[in-house]
């Protein structure tokens, strides 16, 4: 009974809260999202100590010298969250991920575009609450003092790290994170797996709108069972001793 | 209007709720050390394990407040920038909470500019710990950790050494927790290289006293933990496995590997009669470290140089040439007979900043011996059949030693430079004899011959390249330039005795000695240059420029009765330059997904040869201009799909042994002759692909199909005698087909637990040949279809079928009569499972079987091995495994084989049944899973 309470008035402070940062803040914020291949692969669980040392012996060195680009606009208390074009480097061009997170702040919904397998998914939804733990460390990001916060993966159940800024008050970030009191510059997953950090940060962009695009292609979904289906893709992936992160956007 | 009537319907069971329970007003006063409000400050209520419920901004007063919240444990904190963020725990238990003022107070300027802004550097505040997440805080190359230190706010290091943290002095330096370096703490800070460091902590150190009482009071000392980078932890893996076995087999394998961020040493050794055990994939790895991949760079440019990779060479177990490299000796196959392999070798690599260096030394001893039989039946017209049989004995032993250099340096992040030096020794010998029958029409005899060759070669090589790339502002625009030059000696030291009993003619007896001593160099440079039109279309050029000479001296000597006389035929010198110049230029298209490319070159080869022969002069010298086109289109369906369509012509000239009409009767039942009227051939090729995947369900397509045309095709012309003495010259004559398909279909049984996979080949190739002047073309058509299936219900055990059928059908229009339809089928399984904890079994059936109704042939060899291994010590570390193998003692290697105008069957003996018993010791635990190996 005490739980059920406690967990009805969190709702209702959450709700009123948005209220209170219905704050006018906009601008555009480009991230870079380096994807760490061998901190993934050593990571998974069924390779020999061996294995994993002849991979960072061989590889270690090799990561992170890769970054895709990701455009936060926001604005009007929304935000949305795109992949930049490719520039095409020496002339190959490869089919990239569509990647969108929508979010409306206001009326907490999500609209999100993600790849699963081979298909293309269209999430829509209600915000999830993300259990924020606030930690005691500062760092800079792009002459923005940052807090730190962790959390919990929603899927990977791997620990999340974001550094959040106050000085933008809008509870948005990349990759669909956010709930804190300012917006994230810098984001990681499993500590080293992929880490997302704000490399230009404008704010008050003239012209900048924030829309979801009127045509979206994609199969629609529930979140949870996005969420379903990409767990049970890991764990088969993980049971037959396959890396799933090669079939899998992390 | 919905959403208020929610809203009111919430607030309404919210309200209900309420009556019953409990719920506090919290407030309190965000101010600074000095008593001044701070506005707009952010105050989050975290729950106790700091879970953050809420959060609200300090008003203009600095006030703040949170209402109804339900009573229990919390925790208020409140962060404002340039102020060190301040907690207060509290217990909600009444109705109004006053937390009174919280104050802030100031991070001090220094810990703000140097290391939250300058060093970007997380700051961490634990209690009484400090902690500098020092990762990204630059300093020097080569700085020590006391270089790092006496940059972190509040540390001083003093003359001698000592360290002091807010005036206190450190006592004693911790690495990783561990008290590493005595009671001197200047030893870890002058030795750690900074680099190294991931963190550094400082705390009241508290006496053994306290430890044992609880008691908290600061103490006057400090103590430091140094925390490592985990990639700067050394990584050292090693493992070792010996054999023996009945007939004296023995296997024995050892490697180990020294592994830091910068420096990578490791040494191997393999030796072992039996052939396996080899050197894999995970070897090379273990031995390259982060150079195992460095060679795969081509130095040559063309249509597809960026990205493009060297085809890797997969050499033969007795194949020992010298202008091999290292990393070859790392993907041998075996090719039967009973082998004697030992190698030996260390790599050292470095690598720091922009610098990469690494330099190796490997020793390879091989050694073979091979008997074989085989019988050729070859078909001449006018219905006469040649068979022959041959019985042949081969003895293998060679020693080569290799040393190779590689050195990669990044000027700046736009100019790379890459040095490479090798140098090689080899020495080897062969020992080779062979009795032939020859026959015609099925029995009679034409020709008995015994022929033995004794040959020696001593070799050496020098190398060197140097690889210039740059990269430019303009992102794709790329600028690469290398050059190379290569020198080597080979001295060739042949005895060849030969005795041809011939039943309708004179005998024929040889006893002669070869000497050649040959020397080769060749001057390579490259160029290619890359330019973006706009963002879609790409624009490139390339040259490549190759000069090879080979000069060598030939001495050829007739042993009569110990007399011995040059043979004035044979002996020679020759001095032979190639040069070819090749220049192309390619345009792309390139945007989502769609590749387009058209390309065009030109090359000009020029050959020039002198040879002079005893009492005969023959000089060569022709220009060949060699146009080549290619194109292609490759388009992603998907990110899981793609088509793609490509196109070639090309021209290849001859090679300058081709064209020099010297007669080489070295082996008198089969004269080479040369012709300098040898043109080049076109090579025109189409070829399509589909792929698809679909991971989530492990559906997979591929399709591939190729079509190659040769016009003015290269073949040879033979010309047999009564007594089946054939003489061969390459002719350009007509053309040469083929055609192939191949799919494959990847598909789950059941999913994730049995999966298949059906493949299917076909092929037909057509080629003529003249021989006796009489055309002969002859067409094979083969179809290969396989399936394997793979069966894992559980980690504990796999199961591994595949079967496969290649049906082959040679017509022959000289003589139809001996159309030949070859079947070969294979089928195998291999089962590896745990019987207990430790304890597990592996084997494998393969049975193939030949099939060539014409000739009789059939002949079928089934193999088994099996093996039954424990593993035991902590970590699994050690392996004790007994091992059959070819239980049904039937191994054997076996070839049927139609095509010219001929069909062939040749078996080699190879090691059979034996049995063995293997120790193997790893210093990081044997993988214990099933899978395929």
């Amino acid at each position: 009974m005490n739980q059920t309470i406690k967990a009805l008035s969190v709702l209702f402070i959450i709700i009123i809260s948005g209220q209170v940062f219905a704050q006018n803040t906009s601008g555009e914020i480009i991230f870079e999202r380096k994807q760490f291949w061998v901190n993934i692969y050593t990571k998974l669980p069924f390779l020999t100590k061996e294995q994993i040392e002849r991979e960072m012996a061989v590889w270690g060195k090799d990561q992170g010298n890769w970054a895709e680009k990701y455009l936060l606009k926001f604005g009007d208390n929304k935000s949305i969250y795109t992949q930049m074009e490719e520039e095409q480097n020496y002339g190959y061009s490869w089919r990239q991920e569509e990647v969108m997170f929508y979010r409306d702040y206001k009326e907490k919904t999500l609209t999100d575009k993600l790849p699963l397998g081979d298909k293309d998914y269209l999430l829509t939804g209600d915000i999830p609450r993300i259990k924020w733990k606030i930690q005691n460390e500062l760092r800079d990001i792009q002459g923005y003092i940052c807090m730190k916060a962790i959390a919990e993966h929603p899927i990977y159940g791997t620990p999340v790290t974001a550094w959040y800024t106050d000085l933008i008050p809008l509870g948005g970030g990349p990759e669909g994170f956010g709930g804190l009191p300012g917006m994230i510059l810098m984001l990681t997953f499993n500590e080293d797996d992929v880490v997302i950090e704000a490399t230009s940060v404008k704010l008050n962009v003239e012209g900048s709108k924030v829309e979801l695009p009127k045509k979206l292609k994609g199969k629609e979904i529930a979140l949870d069972k996005y969420v379903e289906d990409k767990k049970k893709f890991m764990k088969e992936a993980l049971d037959n001793r396959r890396n799933p992160y090669n079939n899998l956007r992390y | 209007m919905t959403r208020k009537i929610t809203l009111s319907l919430l607030f309404a069971a919210l309200f209900s709720v309420f009556l019953h329970a409990q719920s506090s007003k919290i407030s309190g006063l965000v101010t600074d050390s000095l008593n001044n409000s701070l506005i707009n400050a952010t105050v989050l209520l975290l729950e106790e394990d700091s879970t953050m419920i809420e959060f609200t901004q300090s008003e203009l007063d600095g006030s703040f407040a949170f209402t109804k919240i339900p009573y229990g444990n919390y925790i208020v904190k409140v962060t404002y920038v340039g102020y060190i963020p301040q907690s207060i725990p509290f217990v909600a238990d009444k109705k109004d909470i006053d937390l009174g003022r919280v104050v802030l107070n100031e991070i001090s300027v220094e810990l703000m500019e140097v290391v939250v802004k300058a060093a970007r550097a997380p700051l961490k505040m634990r209690g009484d710990t400090l902690e500098f997440d020092i990762t990204q805080f630059k300093v020097p190359e080569n700085s020590t950790l006391e270089d790092l230190i006496r940059r972190l706010p509040g540390m001083e290091v003093e003359q001698g050494g000592g360290i002091k943290m807010d005036g206190k002095d450190v006592t004693s330096v911790k690495v990783e927790g561990k008290s590493f370096f005595g009671n001197n703490p200047t030893v870890a800070t002058k030795n750690l290289p900074a680099q190294g460091v991931s963190s550094v902590q400082v705390y009241d150190k508290k006496t053994d006293d306290q430890v044992a009482t609880g008691n908290t009071t600061p103490t006057n000392e400090k103590e430091m933990n140094v925390v490592l980078k985990d990639d700067f932890k050394n990584i050292v893996f090693g493992k070792g496995t010996v054999g023996g076995g009945n007939i004296d087999r023995f296997e024995g394998k050892f490697s180990f590997n020294k592994f830091t961020p910068e420096h990578q040493f490791s040494v191997i050794g393999v030796g072992n009669n039996t052939g396996r055990n080899g050197l894999g994939w995970d070897d090379r790895e273990d031995f390259f470290g982060n150079q195992a991949y460095s060679d795969f760079e081509s130095l040559k440019y063309g249509f597809n140089s960026l990205g493009g990779m060297r085809i890797i060479y997969f050499s033969d177990e007795n194949d020992l040439n010298l202008e091999g490299k290292i990393s070859e000796l790392f993907n041998s196959s075996g090719s039967g007979g009973l082998p004697k392999n030992a190698t030996g070798g260390a790599n050292y690599n470095y690598d720091r900043e922009k610098i990469k260096l690494g330099a190796r030394y490997l020793f390879n001893h091989r050694g073979n011996e091979m008997n074989s039989f085989s019988s050729v039946n070859r078909f001449l017209p006018g219905n006469i059949t040649n068979f022959d049989t041959t019985t042949s004995n081969n003895i293998n032993t060679g020693n080569v030693h290799r040393i190779e250099a590689a050195f990669t340096g990044e000027i700046d992040s736009f100019n790379t430079i890459k040095v490479n030096a090798d140098f090689g020794m080899l020495a080897s010998q062969n020992n080779n004899n062979r009795l032939g029958l020859a026959f015609r029409n099925g029995d009679e005899l034409i020709s008995s011959s015994s022929i033995s060759s004794d040959r020696n070669n001593d070799g050496m090589l020098g190398r060197g390249s140097i690889v210039y790339n740059k990269t430019f502002r303009k992102k794709s625009r790329f600028l690469g330039i290398n050059s190379s030059y290569a020198a080597s000696t080979l001295a060739e030291n042949t005895g060849n005795l030969s005795q041809i009993d011939f039943e309708n003619t004179d005998d024929t007896y040889l006893n002669q000695s070869f000497d050649n001593d040959a020397r080769k160099k060749q001057i390579m440079a490259n160029l290619m240059y890359n330019e973006p039109l706009g963002k879609k279309y790409f624009f490139s050029v390339f040259h490549n420029l190759d000069y090879t000479s080979q000069t060598g001296d030939v001495l050829v000597e007739d042993i009569f009765e110990n007399e011995r006389s040059v043979n004035e035929q044979l002996t020679r010198n020759y001095d032979t330059r190639v040069m070819t110049n090749f220049s192309g230029a390619s345009l792309r298209y390139s945007s989502e997904g769609l590749n387009i490319a058209a390309g065009y070159g030109y090359q000009f080869t020029d050959l020039f040869g002198d040879f002079n022969i005893v009492n005969q002069k023959v000089a060569v010298d022709t220009t060949f201009k060699l146009p080549s086109l290619v194109g292609n289109v490759n388009y992603q369906i998907s990110r899981n799909g793609s088509v793609g369509v490509n196109f070639s012509r090309s021209v290849t000239p001859p090679q300058i042994s081709q064209l020099i009409p010297i007669v080489n009767n070295a082996n008198p039942l089969y004269i080479r002759v040369g012709n300098p009227n040898l043109e080049p051939e076109t090579t025109n090729s189409v070829s399509g692909n589909i792929w698809l995947s679909k991971p989530l369900s492990g559906l997979r397509v591929s399709l591939w199909g190729d079509y190659q045309l040769r016009q003015n095709a290269v073949t040879q012309a033979e010309e047999v005698s009564e007594n089946f003495v054939t003489t061969t010259i390459p002719i350009n004559y007509k053309t040469r087909t083929g055609v192939s398909i191949s799919g494959n279909v990847g598909f789950p049984i059941v999913k994730n637990k049995v999966t298949s996979s059906a493949r299917l080949y076909v092929n037909q190739s057509a080629s003529y040949r003249l021989v006796n002047s009489v055309e002969n073309f002859t067409k094979t058509f083969s179809v290969n279809p396989g399936l394997n299936v793979n069966i894992t219900p559980s980690q504990n055990f796999f199961m591994y079928l595949n079967g496969g059928i290649r049906v082959s059908n040679t017509k022959y229009d000289i003589s139809s009569a001996q159309n030949q339809k070859i079947i070969t089928q294979n089928y195998s399984a291999t089962l590896n499972f745990q019987i207990v904890k430790t304890l597990f079994f592996n084997s494998n059936y393969a049975h193939a079987f030949y099939r060539n109704d014409r000739t009789g042939q059939n002949n079928s060899i089934p193999i088994i091995n099996a093996s039954i291994y424990k593993q035991f010590l902590p970590g699994n570390k050690a392996e004790i495994r007994l091992a059959a193998y070819d239980i049904l003692n039937k191994n054997t290697n076996y070839n049927l084989f139609a095509g010219n105008n001929i069909v062939s069957e040749n078996e080699t003996q190879t090691l059979a049944r034996y049995f063995m018993v293997m120790f193997s010791y790893n210093l990081k635990g044997l993988n214990s899973g099933i899978n395929r190996n």
